[in-house]
């Protein structure tokens, strides 16, 4: 029997990446999921991985009724909520002096502010199957991290994510909702590899001097990380925030 | 499937508690288990269970190679290691005696420097594999009277964050747990005997209860197994939030000591 067998999950920027990797690991551990974005294309090609177990809604993070409405979406579809992964945010790796405000702006209010909304509103949810959240935040917003000055304002914005983890657990306990973070490190996927050409051979040096485990890691790695937080397994685990780097947080890269 | 098929793992410190329950679970789970600890009467619960047990001391250098052996003898490999033996040892700076003191420091900081040193060539045999170190909630936060077992447990995940940049590029994940209040041998008595404070202690926690030692277990479990396989030099608290809620409530805090109820709600 799955690790997550019976459990209703909502997963947020689930069309790719970490999102979509943890989507197929819900569903291979008996999860129901609903994946939900903005780019429905996306969406569609991850549901049809695993159409029994996955479907999908569309969904803009910084829309307050397209928020409600996948949170209503997958109750109605499966009767309750047990787990959201608010996996859901934007990547922006540049100086902090070329940042623009308008770029400022954009990426507090996606990553952090939407965010925070987002699981206040399915808070309700989660009070009635006495569900969890997991947070997808990452190991900019912990640590600094070579190179750094290209992750000052995004890294501040996943910070915020991972005190506010710490800092709202105490309220959520005693209502029986576990909340935490999963900190990827530097990861294969859409995001990462903007950034990043990791197939040039100078980066992957990089990645295997600041990497004690010598590698980027995959969306799996991540997603078998976000499902131990999700399940059973993790009972008395709350208010933390899970490092899944490789060991890149050791020493602050 | 064979026992040699079957990965194995060293759990100390398993005579009873979350090591005991580690060991019960992963051996349940389909590992090979070797419990070791030095408490015979105690670890005799293993050879009832039909797990392989072994008596001995971890900070003996020479038991802690004999552990090693002894897993590879009956199992023909070793590929996950639990340093989980440990001791308590309240009491003032100026109180606790400097034997007492060195005694916390020699089991729990030294015992799993010996197991870490007697393990890996075990590991290295196998092409990798991984390491969990019990800490502490206290390897983090700390408490008035408690300094011997902090410093012990602080010094824990210094031990584990180095090594996860020294070993992690051969294969060999290495990570600590963190622990919060645990339903214990070692901590069952201060419900029997104190159900108020005992009570204090608990509203002090999120999740408004205790541990469970198997859910320990399961997070360790998470940690040996390639479900962690890009988790390296983490600290793991599992804790119900008690660190970061609250405020560590130990032994010697304020909400042990009597403050009123109403504090800590």
């Amino acid at each position: 029997m799955g690790l997550l067998a019976g459990k209703v999950a909502l997963i947020t920027g689930a069309g790719t990446g970490i999102g979509k990797g943890t989507a197929l690991r819900f569903a291979s551990e008996g999860a129901k999921v609903v994946i939900a974005a903005r780019r429905t294309e996306k969406l569609q090609e991850t549901a049809a991985l695993a159409p029994e177990a996955i479907s999908w809604v569309r969904m803009d993070l910084n829309s307050p009724e397209e928020r409600a409405r996948a949170l209503e979406t997958t109750v109605e579809r499966h009767g309750r909520l047990d787990v959201l992964v608010s996996n859901a945010g934007s990547q922006l790796w540049k100086s902090f002096e070329d940042t623009s405000d308008d770029e400022i702006e954009d990426i507090y209010q996606t990553n952090l502010a939407s965010t925070v909304r987002f699981i206040k509103q399915a808070v309700p949810y989660l009070e009635r199957s006495k569900g969890n959240i997991v947070i997808v935040s990452s190991t900019a917003g912990r640590y600094v991290l070579c190179p750094s000055q290209l992750l000052s304002v995004y890294g501040a914005s996943k910070a915020g994510l991972n005190q506010f983890t710490r800092a709202v657990a105490p309220e959520l306990g005693p209502r029986g909702i576990r909340i935490n973070a999963v900190a990827p490190g530097l990861t294969r996927g859409e995001y990462a590899d903007e950034g990043l050409d990791q197939n040039d051979a100078a980066t992957q040096a990089w990645i295997r001097s600041v990497t004690p485990l010598g590698r980027a890691g995959e969306p799996d790695d991540i997603a078998k990380v976000i499902t131990f937080m999700a399940s059973d397994m993790a009972s008395w685990v709350t208010g933390q925030v899970l490092d899944a780097s490789g060991g890149w947080q050791v020493a602050g890269g | 499937m064979t026992a040699s098929d079957r990965k194995t793992v060293l759990v100390t410190g398993a005579a009873g508690g979350i090591g005991r329950a580690s060991a019960e679970r992963l051996a349940r789970n389909g590992w090979n288990v070797l419990a070791a600890d030095r408490d015979a009467d105690k670890l005799a619960w293993a050879e009832t269970a039909g797990v392989a047990s072994l008596v001995a001391d971890v900070t003996s250098e020479a038991d802690n190679r004999r552990m090693v052996e002894e897993a590879e003898a009956r199992f023909g490999r070793l590929d996950a290691a639990v340093l989980n033996a440990g001791v308590t040892g309240g009491g003032g700076i100026e109180e606790i005696s400097f034997e007492a003191f060195r005694n916390v420091i020699a089991v729990n900081l030294f015992g799993a420097v010996l197991g870490v040193r007697a393990t890996l060539p075990a590991l290295r045999r196998q092409g990798g594999g991984a390491i969990v170190v019990t800490s502490s909630t206290m390897g983090i936060a700390a408490d008035a009277g408690n300094s011997a077992y902090a410093a012990s447990k602080h010094a824990l995940i210094g031990l584990v964050r180095s090594l996860a940049r020294e070993v992690g590029w051969e294969g060999i994940r290495v990570n600590a747990l963190c622990p919060g209040p645990t339903e214990t041998d070692m901590t069952v008595p201060v419900k029997d005997a104190a159900p108020a404070h005992y009570d204090v202690l608990k509203r002090a926690v999120p999740l408004q209860r205790w541990a469970a030692a198997d859910e320990m277990a399961s997070v360790i479990e998470f940690l040996i197994s390639p479900a962690a396989s890009y988790v390296n030099g983490h600290a793991m608290v599992a804790d119900g939030g008690a660190v970061v809620g609250t405020g560590l409530v130990a032994p010697n805090s304020g909400a042990a000591r009597g403050i009123p109820d109403e504090i800590n709600r």
